[in-house]
Order: structure tokens, then C-alpha cells, then sequence
């Protein structure tokens, strides 16, 4: 089974996550993290691809950070259906 | 399935503990089962009581302590971690002759070796970095 | 089912506790006799510079107490080959029984441990 890996700020944590992630992994983006999405050079899009990235809602609309394809906006249960399904979290801060 | 979640940011200087209680509620709702919370590094400051944010902001820890009260769930504070930034209970307040205690009831002060059993005994830990 | 844990410590030693406190961690995973290994990645790769002189500011030289690892039966410290370049360290600033991961090997090396701690 794959691995969620959540991250909740931009630069180290984007990139170590990066680095971990295996095929098949997924990647949730929470908190300070969701400002990757407005950078065209962020290491979000070197994951390989078919890796989902999420985006937790609150927190993008919070700091005023648009959500759209191929990125998926989510809520708290969204986040815990992902644990369940996923055989581990990995959590980069 | 049993959930085991880990804090390691305080409210005053990172959304840890917030973005945590918003996990754990969805948790709960959805019939999951907490079998502990481990509060670590500067988390330790969510189970403080003395802290007393502005009326118009949200008081996280009071938040969090009505949360770990009404589900009755297993509440860990680190030990050294606490000691080490101020969170004490009246029985290590007694031991270090401190002038005061601040920890929260429905917290426990242990060690950490809670967070590898939580850990262990949890199908899924998930932490909250800061 | 027999675990083992992999903690993951990607903070400088001395910038507040989380190395340390990834560090106790690893002792306590350790002690349990738990299958443990410490995976530095990120600025935790600095943790392992030689000469590391932190009474000066003072604080508990992290260097010496990772070298009481082995005594735990943590033999080995793994690191990030990546962001030892990324900062210009060679592995000869590194202190002694460190095991470098090259990038492709991460997400295998992490995904065979049962339970992962970041820190």
C-alpha cells in the first residue's frame, strides 16, 4: 500500500517530501505548504507522475490561494478517508 | 481503524495544534478511534492553562482540553519536553519547588516512550510538525 | 507482527530541540528493542559535522551524543547524499559510522520501516 505524505510549509518540507515520495504515494498540502501552488517552479511538480496532490481547503482559502487542476481541494474528512487508505503518513514540516 | 496523533507546535507560534483538533474531530466523526495523543517538542504548550488569548481569537487550549475531556481520550504531555518549557502539573511543580502548576486535567505528564506505544498500537500515527 | 521504526531528523542541532528531541526518539525506540534507524535529511545533516565545539554557546554537543548510538544497537547513521551535496558537505566532514543514501534509494529505505517519526 502507498504512503500520504502531508506538508505543511514551503521549501525544505516540499523538498524533502519530494525526494521520499514513491510511485503510486499521494501528497497533501496543508497550512503554509498551499503557497506552492502559486509557484510555477515549485518541486510539487517534480513528483512523479500519477502521485495525487491535495490541497487542504481551509487553509488555501484562508490565505487567499486559488485551488485548480490538476490539484484537489479537500476537506478534514477527505484527510482522514486518505489515512485510511494509505498504509502510512509521513509528515514533512 | 485507531489513530494515534502526535502535536509538535504550540498555538502561539505555529497551526499544529489547530489544524490537529480539526483532524481529531473529523476522526472521531467518522467512528475512527483515538488511542493517543502524544503532545512533543513545543507542543507541549497547547496543554498550558495560564494561557490567555485575546476574547476575540480562539483559545486552542481550552479548545483542545473540552475535546480531550468530552471523548474522554488519552492525553499525553512529554514529560521532559513540558518541564524543559514550563508545563507542569502539581506533582512536579512539588518536586522542583516550583511556584506554580499549569497543566490542564485531562492531561497526563509520562514519558516518551507513550509516543512509540501510541505509535505502535495506532494503525495510523499522524503528526503535526511545526 | 515485529516492527521497526525509522526516525527522519531534518533540523540543524542547535536551532531549538527538535534534534535533540528526534534524537531521545531514536534512544527510547532503541531501548525498546525496536529495530530503529535515524535518517538525517535536510539541514539535520549538519548534526554530524566534526568538531562541533557547542559548549561555547552552551549547549549538549549533539555530535557526542550520536555517538552513543551504537551503544543502543543503532550501528549506522543514514543520510541524504543530496542534501550533503546541496550544502557542499563531503563525506569526510562527517564524523564516523554514517551510511549515505543516494536519492533513488529513499522511498524504498523509508517504506521498509512499520512506523516512521519526522521530526
Amino acid at each position: 500500500m502507498s504512503t500520504l505524505h502531508t506538508v505543511n510549509k514551503p521549501g525544505q518540507a516540499v523538498e524533502l517530501c519530494v525526494r521520499a515520495v514513491a510511485s503510486g504515494d499521494s501528497v497533501l498540502l496543508i497550512e503554509d505548504a498551499v503557497y506552492e501552488l502559486m509557484s510555477p517552479a515549485s518541486r510539487v511538480n517534480a513528483l512523479p507522475d500519477g502521485c495525487p496532490v491535495y490541497v487542504m481547503d481551509i487553509d488555501a482559502r484562508a490565505r487567499g490561494v486559488a485551488v485548480s487542476a490538476p490539484f484537489e481541494a479537500v476537506n478534514y474528512d477527505r484527510f482522514v478517508s486518505l489515512c485510511v487508505d494509505s498504509a502510512k503518513v509521513l509528515s514533512w514540516f | 481503524m485507531k489513530f494515534a496523533l502526535a502535536v509538535y507546535g504550540a498555538p502561539a507560534n505555529s497551526q499544529a495544534p489547530q489544524s490537529a483538533l480539526h483532524f481529531a474531530r473529523a476522526v472521531v466523526a467518522q467512528g475512527h478511534e483515538i488511542v493517543r495523543l502524544f503532545f512533543y517538542l513545543d507542543g507541549v504548550n497547547t496543554a498550558t492553562a495560564i494561557a490567555q488569548p485575546p476574547q476575540d481569537e480562539s483559545n486552542l487550549p481550552e479548545q483542545w482540553q473540552q475535546f480531550v475531556q468530552s471523548h474522554n481520550l488519552d492525553a499525553v504531555v512529554c514529560i521532559a519536553a513540558a518541564l524543559r518549557r514550563g508545563v507542569v502539573d502539581q506533582t512536579e511543580s512539588d518536586r522542583y519547588d516550583l511556584p506554580g502548576h499549569n497543566l490542564r486535567k485531562g492531561y497526563e505528564l509520562s514519558g516518551l516512550g507513550q509516543l512509540l506505544d501510541g505509535a505502535l498500537m495506532a494503525d495510523r500515527l499522524i503528526t503535526f510538525g511545526a | 507482527m515485529s516492527h521497526s521504526v525509522c526516525i527522519i531528523s531534518s533540523r540543524a542541532p542547535y536551532s531549538g530541540q527538535s534534534a535533540r528531541e528526534a534524537l531521545d526518539t531514536a534512544l527510547v525506540s532503541a531501548s525498546y528493542d525496536i529495530e530503529t534507524s535515524l535518517l538525517l535529511m535536510g539541514d539535520g545533516v549538519y548534526q554530524l559535522l566534526k568538531g562541533q565545539e557547542a559548549t561555547k554557546i552552551p549547549r549538549k554537543n549533539l555530535s557526542a551524543m550520536l555517538q552513543v548510538l551504537p551503544l543502543y544497537g543503532i550501528d549506522t547513521i543514514y543520510v541524504d547524499q543530496l542534501s550533503l551535496e546541496e550544502r557542499g558537505i563531503s563525506s569526510d566532514a562527517l564524523q564516523e559510522g554514517v551510511t549515505v543514501l543516494a536519492e533513488g534509494e529513499l522511498p524504498l529505505f523509508i517504506q521498509q520501516h512499520s512506523r516512521v517519526f519526522n521530526f
